[in-house]
């Protein structure tokens, strides 16, 4: 009879240690609520924000006035109508140039749902259509005001959304004379009060090396993401090594700047008698820096996975994430949260068993 | 067979414990919601976040005709008008819609509401007024196009309720609003009473037209204040009669009353008790929506109390509300049906293996003591 009761005390407590490990990942709307809404528009901020985000993202760009624009592409054709408001104004490789017009003409622009510049049709078929309602682009500090106008209108529900810049393409802006692109965005983010590593911030970026400059020669204080990709698909004006920089030794090097990295999530498993961590993730852990892969799309899952859910498990319960960049912010924040109730309703059992077990083993002696 | 009962009895007490309702009343985000500038494709955009499950609009026309998506027929509570267009204010020194082309609207810069011709904000909590944000006015195609584009992406059937701003005023200028209203909806296919639209007025006499003489099949309710406030000619005593109801109920889906005709107030602002209005409204087959919950200026101390008070006392179908995400937080509290959902659907190994070990233990005992 003891037996029974030993086994089964020993049972409870490997499950009660095992419903222990909770998991608190970050969620950081990328592009805001892109999955719904055109991306980087303040609707779809908006949209984010309302569906209980963390963090919301801000790429940024440089326009011809230097003032920094949200917007994901060096270029303006593919989320606004540029090529018909100011048809001509291309380069000659017939793409047109965020940095060749003003902030005030990009705002007076249509921003729209991501579309192929040559084909005219939409990347994500089932989004929010294309040429519907009217939708615009707007500056960094435009958009600092308005997390910060809704960090103070919910500072009674006890919820505070933080930001998460990333400079985009920092060696072609250079090549275009304004190799102090990193130090005006930073500016403005002081100005809105974001200085501090304990600041509500992560500021990104694909060129490792300015994450060294403006964390060793800009003496920056605020929390930097090394933004991981492989060789084969980095931007045509970047000269960064990631066969480097995604090694044992690059990492170890960047983690003496960076405190964490936005690999891709291909990046992060192997395929090897089931999906085991890469190198790469090992060296981080190793580092103790932070990972926040991209992107989470619930109409983009591909293999292994099967559902936008047992990808979400794979990487928040089995390589334990600390962050997630997702399209759709509703999705993944109600995964955590089911799993999150299953938790602690298993924590509740738990206890209630182990306390029954305890009371009938003392009642039994 | 002694465990088998206690535990079952043990199951069953839970769910009575926890049955309040197994649905909610619904909620309509009331100009979207509190959280940003009132009426902008934000503010829109968060109340559908919050999962309002009708987004509260109103409209006004332009000189040109146009719906404007704005609360006021002037400019100066919510836009930098007397800025832009220092000369085209009216003698009382406010700037009228009607007096503006689209084109011209467009350029003006949207903000949370202030007094007009002072500049103080009116809820001052809220989002700041002087934020620097190209907040910007939209029209009902706009916002028409935001909302069934929104449905589309997420796969949800929201709807869009469009309160017709003044329309004996708008007579006056020969502009029947509600005609170009019906003319836009139609553009947009949106006819039927199982379309995601819903039209309301203050103008009784109005929603008559548009059920009769413009023959609409689209739902309607039937918004009613105090008639000292000159909403409209519409004589409200009337209307909020057994008699009034009984009329409106061949005409009208819904009414839309000012939260003071179903309840009776003392000075203090404690509720005393309930007025017939919603047992009438009910009796004649309407909804009740009444207007407007708001977290930041209601009436007594609790505001989840009023809440509930309205939900399960009153009675109401629906609440009109600037904080939907506060509204529906404690609706879905207080329903069984969302936890009765997690448990039996979201199974895990973990709850799973949980649940089993509790029974095991439970059999283990029932052995150790029979």
């Amino acid at each position: 009879m003891y037996l029974y009761l030993y086994s089964f005390a020993i049972l409870i407590f490997i499950t009660g240690v095992e419903s222990m490990k909770s998991s608190s990942v970050v969620v950081i709307g990328h592009r805001g609520a892109s999955g719904y809404l055109p991306e980087h528009t303040l609707p779809a901020k908006a949209l984010a924000y309302g569906q209980g985000v963390d963090y919301l993202e801000q790429d940024v760009a440089l326009s011809k006035d230097n003032i920094p624009i949200v917007i994901h592409d060096i270029y303006l054709d593919e989320i606004s109508n540029v090529a018909t408001a100011f048809r001509g104004q291309n380069r000659s490789n017939g793409r047109y140039y965020v940095i060749d017009f003003t902030a005030a003409e990009i705002k007076t622009l249509r921003a729209s749902e991501r579309f192929n510049h040559e084909t005219g049709k939409p990347i994500f078929s089932g989004r929010f259509p294309l040429n519907q309602s009217t939708f615009h682009l707007v500056t960094l500090a435009e958009e600092l005001e308005f997390i910060a106008g809704l960090n103070k209108a919910n500072i009674d529900n006890n919820k505070q959304v933080g930001v998460y810049v990333e400079i985009k393409e920092p060696q072609f802006h250079q090549d275009e004379n304004r190799s102090n692109m990193s130090e005006i965005v930073l500016d403005i983010l002081k100005k809105y009060n974001y200085t501090k590593r304990t600041d509500n911030i992560y500021l990104q970026c694909f060129k490792i090396e300015e994450l060294r400059r403006i964390r060793v020669e800009l003496k920056s204080d605020l929390k930097l993401i090394g933004l991981l990709t492989d060789n084969k698909y980095r931007s045509e004006y970047s000269k960064t090594d990631f066969k480097y920089w995604t090694s044992s030794v690059g990492i170890e090097e960047m983690s003496q700047f960076v405190n964490g990295i936005g690999p891709h999530y291909k990046q992060l498993f192997q395929e090897n008698n089931g999906l085991q961590p890469t190198e790469l993730y090992t060296a981080a852990r190793k580092s103790n820096l932070l990972i926040h892969p991209y992107t989470f799309r619930s109409d983009d899952v591909q293999q292994p996975f099967t559902t936008f859910d047992n990808m979400l498990q794979y990487f928040i319960n089995e390589l334990k994430i600390d962050g997630l960049f997702t399209d759709q912010p509703d999705k993944a924040i109600k995964y955590i949260k089911s799993k999150q109730e299953q938790h602690n309703k298993g924590i509740k059992l738990e206890n209630f068993s182990f306390s029954i077990l305890i009371i009938s083993f003392l009642l039994t002696k | 067979m002694i465990l088998q009962s206690i535990l079952s009895i043990l199951v069953l007490l839970c769910i009575l414990q926890n049955a309040q309702s197994l649905t909610r009343p619904l909620v309509i985000g009331h100009r979207g919601t509190a959280y940003l500038p009132e009426l902008t494709l934000s503010t829109q955009s968060m109340a559908y976040a919050y999962g309002a499950d009708i987004i509260e609009i109103d409209v006004c026309l332009s000189r040109d005709n146009q719906l404007i998506v704005i609360h006021d027929i002037y400019l100066n509570g919510v836009s930098n008008v007397a800025d832009i267009f220092p000369n085209r204010n009216r003698s009382n020194g406010l700037h009228y819609v009607i007096d503006f082309d689209l084109e011209e609207l467009r350029r003006l810069n949207i903000h949370e509401r202030v007094i007009p011709l002072n500049g103080t904000q009116v809820f001052p909590l809220r989002f700041s007024a002087n934020a620097n944000i190209p907040f910007r006015l939209s029209t009902l195609n706009e916002t028409i196009e935001l909302l069934l584009g929104l449905n589309r992406a997420t796969k949800r059937q929201r709807q869009l309720l469009i309160e017709i701003k003044k329309p004996e005023y708008h007579l006056q200028y020969n502009k029947s609003i509600s005609s170009i209203v019906l003319a836009t909806l139609n553009a947009y296919n949106l006819t039927q009473s199982t379309d995601p639209v819903i039209i309301q007025t203050f103008h009784i006499e109005e929603l008559i037209y548009i059920r009769q003489v413009l023959q609409s099949n689209l739902r309607l309710f039937a918004l009613m204040t105090l008639n000292q406030v000159n909403e409209s000619s519409s004589n409200y005593d009337y209307y909020r009669s057994e008699e009034g109801i009984k009329s409106l109920s061949k005409i009208v889906q819904g009414l839309a009353p000012y939260y003071e005709f179903v309840v009776n107030y003392d000075s203090n602002g404690t509720v005393l008790g309930i007025t017939n209005f919603t047992k009438w409204a009910h009796q004649y087959g309407l909804a009740v929506y009444p207007f407007t919950f708001r977290q930041d200026y209601f009436p007594g101390k609790n505001f989840e109390q009023l809440i509930d008070f309205f939900w399960h006392t009153v009675q109401v179908d629906g609440f009109i509300t600037d904080h939907p995400d506060i509204v529906l937080q404690y609706l879905h509290k207080e329903m069984v049906l969302p936890q009765l959902n997690d448990i039996y659907q979201n199974l895990s190994p973990n709850l799973c293996s949980s649940s089993i070990l509790f029974l095991f233990t439970s059999i283990i005992i029932s052995k150790i003591f029979i």
